[in-house]
């Protein structure tokens, strides 16, 4: 299976999984409580994915609300043919491209509005604000990820939200490994340049 | 490398995060209007329903409205009965001026038909080409004749086309000068020369009427 975790007590592993099947078994048949573990157990998940990949929290609400009534309308489907993480992932990844296509005529507009934003914040005078700036290089951050091509945002959330290997991810969008490890070079490049500017800032800090 | 440089500071900046409690609400509030498990399957079956519903409704009125054959028309009228004819009269001369005028269809009866042959009326059928139906009393029992224009595959002469029963009604159809004639009828009238006797007295008709 895709996501497993290796070097654990493999009959723990095995009741988990048992456990977990029986969830998403009963969450076939309709039972609300079933469900609510499941989104219990995967709503961090989803939602980092989600906000990762749109750098916004109110979408990332909207893409994590979608992805979990997808599951609950979709799981039916589900088979166990891969683990329900692979599932769940596809499910995230989809949601988060969907929105990404229903907002992609008003990104660019967004974007401009952010860094004009930020670029009124400048450089903190107050070490007070120290972690304020924490903040905002991190919301910064999320921002240059959102801002990058969907292809390559999608391999950056992936591999550094998720820490997945650069073979789920391949299995996860249906690509080669290959062209996981281009997408993510080229995501660095571009990422380079901007971040390298929220270094210095650190360091004049 | 890129990789390195970026990934302890990509991976501190993209870590996980917890989710707000809000959205539990958010999605339960959506699975009200979305549904529960299942729901789409029961949706697909009462959209498989209604489209069955639809295409027997579309079968009826598609059978209801097709072109009915002569002998159709005349059993419909069979059953009928005089008291629903639109232009009720024993005379042939009104009754051939009647149809005239709302069809344009000309009704060379003869006005010789077999003693037991009483005429009460005629109605236009609207529906399709035109048409009418005349209402007689044979003896004890009903007959209704109908007349349209002969199909274009047909001569017109006087000829016999068919006969047999339909719906427990014996039906007869035979062209005469471009038309076609269909006469039904039911229990003692159901005679195999009816169609003769509405013209002939004799319930026989002569050598040449065309």
């Amino acid at each position: 299976m895709l996501l497993d975790v290796g070097q654990h007590d493999v009959s723990h592993d095995m009741s988990h999984d048992v456990n977990r099947m029986e969830v998403i078994q009963a969450c076939q048949r309709g039972d609300d409580e079933a469900f609510r573990v499941l989104f219990e157990s995967h709503k961090d998940r989803v939602y980092s994915i989600a906000l990762r990949y749109s750098g916004d929290s109110a979408a990332a609400m909207d893409i994590a609300q979608d992805t979990f009534l997808k599951l609950l309308s979709s799981i039916q489907q589900f088979r166990g043919d891969s683990s329900f993480e692979s599932w769940l992932y596809r499910l995230v990844v989809n949601s988060s491209l969907d929105y990404h296509r229903r907002r992609r005529r008003f990104l660019p507009l967004l974007a401009e509005a952010t860094d004009a934003a930020l670029d009124l914040f400048g450089a903190p005078r107050d070490s007070a604000l120290h972690e304020l700036l924490r903040e905002e290089q991190e919301e910064r951050v999320q921002q240059l990820v959102a801002q990058l091509p969907e292809e390559q945002r999608m391999v950056v959330v992936l591999r550094y939200t998720e820490d997945l290997s650069y073979e789920e991810i391949a299995d996860l969008l249906g690509c080669r490994r290959g062209t996981v490890a281009s997408r993510l070079n080229r995501a660095h490049k571009a990422l380079e340049r901007r971040l390298s500017h929220l270094r210095q800032r650190k360091v004049t800090q | 490398m890129h990789q390195d440089f970026h990934e302890p500071e990509l991976k501190r900046h993209l870590a996980p995060v917890k989710a707000p409690d809000e959205l539990w609400d958010r999605v339960h509030s959506g699975t009200i209007a979305y549904g529960k498990p299942g729901s789409a399957a029961m949706t697909w079956r009462w959209a498989a329903a209604a489209i069955a519903a639809i295409a027997v409704v579309a079968g009826a009125t598609v059978w209801v409205n097709r072109p009915l054959s002569s002998e159709e028309l005349a059993v419909r009228a069979l059953n009928r009965g005089p008291e629903q004819m639109e232009f009720r009269s024993t005379n042939l001369a009104e009754l051939r001026t009647w149809v005239k005028a709302g069809t344009g269809l000309d009704i060379p009866l003869m006005g010789r038909a077999a003693p037991s042959v009483r005429l009460i009326g005629a109605s236009v059928i609207r529906k399709g080409s035109p048409a009418v139906e005349i209402s007689y009393r044979v003896g004890d029992s009903g007959a209704a004749l109908v007349i349209s224009k002969a199909p274009p595959q047909r001569d017109g002469r006087h000829a016999f086309v068919k006969s047999g029963s339909y719906h427990g009604a014996s039906f007869q159809s035979w062209t005469m000068r471009g038309q076609m004639y269909t006469v039904a009828s039911v229990g003692a009238s159901a005679n195999a020369r009816l169609g003769c006797m509405l013209c002939h007295s004799t319930g026989t008709p002569p050598a040449s009427v065309n």
